[in-house]
This record gives structure tokens, sequence and C-alpha cells, in this order.
């Protein structure tokens, strides 16, 4: 066939840009961030709101699918917006995926800590869950922490949340990841760990 | 039956708990009853409360505005109402296991109604054995407790230590209402008075 070569170079070089953005935009470590990265910025709605809308990650406007505003500057009440959080201290987030009992039960923990720990942010990111379901299940538990719902995962993507769950990840007041934690804590190590962000001290070594 | 109103005054919480706990609080109200046999009129309420309880309303009774509060409560203290049951949960479980409630004799079964009927649960403490006023705030350990001058009266939600429970000598009952966050007064009132009514009337101990 004439110029069917031109259609193999374009197929090839087609299927290489898939490959390398495929590359770009999922993120491949599901072991959270490492201490000293900057925390990705997003926004989403909250578990309460009505809104089921997918999670805003563009760090600049038109970003396509990552956002057509950057993500810092969505904002209002029914948004979780982490540049909100990060700019009035440090930042504990938790994500869950609330169906799971021990995941649900790490909100339950953050809640209480949240209480006992002034100066520290404490959010939850409820990943790839049903929106109906997880309002039910924070009105039924009784969360006062804010919790995001983070539909297609495009923010968990980003801070490494893979398999276990819950992943923490704890941010200073510098809007840098201080430590991460895989794996369900409870009430006291959460507290250790959250005035360790509050008095600006180095989290433990066995916060990555 | 008790036919006085009983006086509710509100327990002294710690500040740290008050910080931590907005809205909990503690009722307390004296009553002139003593132990005794649980009367024709309460077990005949008690049976007709069973009777109207059925699994499905053992299902929706933690949907319930106030049966609701409690389990959310129970969360914000640490406690798992899955594996730790409200007062209220508890008492339905135990209506599914045995078909029905068998007397327990007073106040314990006046007590089990009141917190039927409202979702508040209510515990009796002996009068006498009180020194000075009530406190609700943690112990050491940071468990929530009630105490007075002498010590320890009750973990919140659970019953009254040996020594500060009702016995043989009881002339008067101080009864304590927990309120959970959100529960609005009057189940609280509905609950003391409940347990009054359902109580024999004595003369007042002078």
């Amino acid at each position: 066939m004439k110029g069917g070569w031109l259609v193999g170079v374009v197929g090839v070089v087609v299927l290489a840009y898939i490959t390398v953005n495929t590359l770009r935009t999922e993120r491949l470590d599901p072991h959270g961030l490492d201490r000293g990265t900057p925390l990705p910025p997003f926004a989403m709605p909250l578990a309460r709101s009505g809104s089921d809308k997918d999670a805003d990650v563009a760090t600049r406007a038109g970003s396509g699918p990552a956002g057509k505003r950057p993500a810092c500057s969505v904002r209002g009440p029914e948004i979780l917006n982490l540049c909100e959080l990060s700019e009035r201290g440090p930042v504990v987030l938790a994500f869950v995926v609330t169906a799971v009992g021990e995941c649900a039960r790490q909100v339950d923990v953050l809640d209480r800590v949240a209480v006992r720990v002034p100066g520290v942010e404490f959010a939850a990111v409820a990943v790839r869950e049903d929106h109906d379901d997880l309002r039910e299940r924070a009105r039924e538990r009784g969360w006062r922490v804010p919790v995001g719902y983070d539909h297609d995962g495009a923010a968990a993507n980003l801070y490494g949340f893979g398999v276990v769950c819950p992943l923490l990840t704890f941010a200073g007041r510098d809007g840098r990841v201080a430590g991460t934690e895989l794996g369900f804590l409870d009430d006291r190590a959460l507290t250790a760990r959250a005035e360790a962000l509050a008095a600006g001290r180095r989290l433990a070594e066995d916060a990555r | 039956m008790n036919a006085d109103e009983p006086q509710l005054a509100a327990v002294a919480i710690d500040p740290r708990v008050a910080d931590e706990h907005p809205g909990l609080r503690v009722w307390s109200a004296r009553i002139a009853a003593r132990p005794g046999r649980t009367p024709r009129e309460l077990r005949d309420r008690l049976r007709l409360l069973a009777d109207r309880f059925r699994g499905a309303d053992a299902v929706a009774l933690r949907s319930r505005p106030v049966p609701w509060a409690y389990r959310v409560l129970y969360r914000h203290l640490g406690l798992d109402p899955d594996m730790t049951r409200t007062p209220v949960e508890q008492l339905a479980v135990e209506r599914l296991l045995k078909g029905g409630y068998a007397p327990q004799g007073l106040p314990e079964d006046a007590l089990a109604l009141a917190t039927l009927e409202t979702g508040v649960p209510v515990w009796a403490v002996d009068a006498d054995r009180l020194e000075g006023a009530l406190v609700l705030a943690p112990d050491a350990g940071g468990r929530l407790v009630l105490a007075d001058d002498a010590g320890l009266v009750a973990g919140l939600f659970e019953p009254p230590a040996a020594d500060r429970a009702p016995g043989r000598h009881t002339r008067a009952l101080v009864l304590l209402a927990v309120q959970a966050p959100g529960v609005d007064d009057i189940f609280v009132e509905e609950a003391v008075w409940t347990v009054a009514a359902a109580m024999p009337t004595i003369d007042a101990p002078s």
C-alpha cells in the first residue's frame, strides 16, 4: 500500500506518546512520597457536599484532565483544598478507602487526635468510593475532620497511595513531606507524630 | 409510684473534657427511693416493650437520632460501638437473644425502661455514699470517669463502683444521665422522670 510506511511511523509515534504520557500521569510508587517532597496540590469536593466531580490536581491553568484551573485556586466551603490546609500550618493527610473497616477506623482516630492537637490541619481523602455511601458513612460515624472525595483517585496517585490502606502523609509548615506511614496508627502513635509536627520536630525514623 | 418530679442538676465537667467533647453533659437527680422487687406495672411495661421490639427495629435503632448520637459519642471517646455497645443497643441485643426482659429488680428495671424508651442511658448510685460534688474528668489513664471528693464513682457509661452502688440500706438514689452532644434536653428529662415515676415512693429521708 502506497504511503503505508508513513502510517506505520505515525502509529509508532502515537504509541510512544501514549506510553510516555501514561508513565508521567500515573504515579507508580505506591508507597507514599519521600521526605522533603513538596506536597502536590489538589482540590476536591468534600464528602458532605453534593458534588461528585473529579479532584483537580492541576498545577497551572489549562492542564487538561488534571484540571482547567490551578488546584490551589479552587476553593470554597464544600472543597477540600490542600493549599488552603498547608497555608494554615502542618498537615496530616490520611488516604483511605472508608468501606474498609481498618481504614474507616483510621479516620475515627484522625478525628479524635485533631481535637487534641491544635495547630495541625487534619484531613482524610476517600479514594475511588461511591459518593453516597461515603457521605452516609461520614454522617453515621460523626466525622468532624474534613473528608475529601477523590472520585477517580487522581490525588491519591500523586501521593503514592497503593494497596496498603491507610496511607498517612505528614507535612511541615514548609509544605514539604515530613514523613509517610503505611498502615493503621492508633491514637497514641498519631498524637505523638502530630505533636512533633506542631512543635516543628523531626518525625521518628519509622515515618519515611 | 414516685409522684414528685426530680430536679435535675448539671454535673461539673472538667474543662479538658468540655474542650474535647463540647455538648457532652451529665445530669444528676436525687430521688427518695430504694432497691426492691419490680412492681407489676413496670414488669408489664417492659414486657410490652419487648413484644413490640423486632429484629428490624434493632437494625434500624442505630440510625434513629438519639441512639445515633451515642454511637458518635462512643467513637469520639475511642470506643467502637460495634464492639462495645451503647446502653440502648445492649438492651436491644439482650431482647433479641433472650426474647424478653426478665425482671432484675429495682432500680435496674426502671433504668432499663428509661433507656429503652428514650435512648438516654441512666445509672443509679446510693445518694448517701456520695461525698461532695460530682465531676466528670479524665483519670490518670485518660479514661473519663465520674468522681466525687472520695474518688471514683463510676466510669462514664459504666455501672457505679461497688462501694457506690445501691444496696439493702439505700434510702435515696442519685440518678446519673449521660447526655450525648446533639441530644435534646427533653430526652434526658424524660429519661430521669421515667425512672423516678417507675420507682415506688418512700418517705424522703430526714
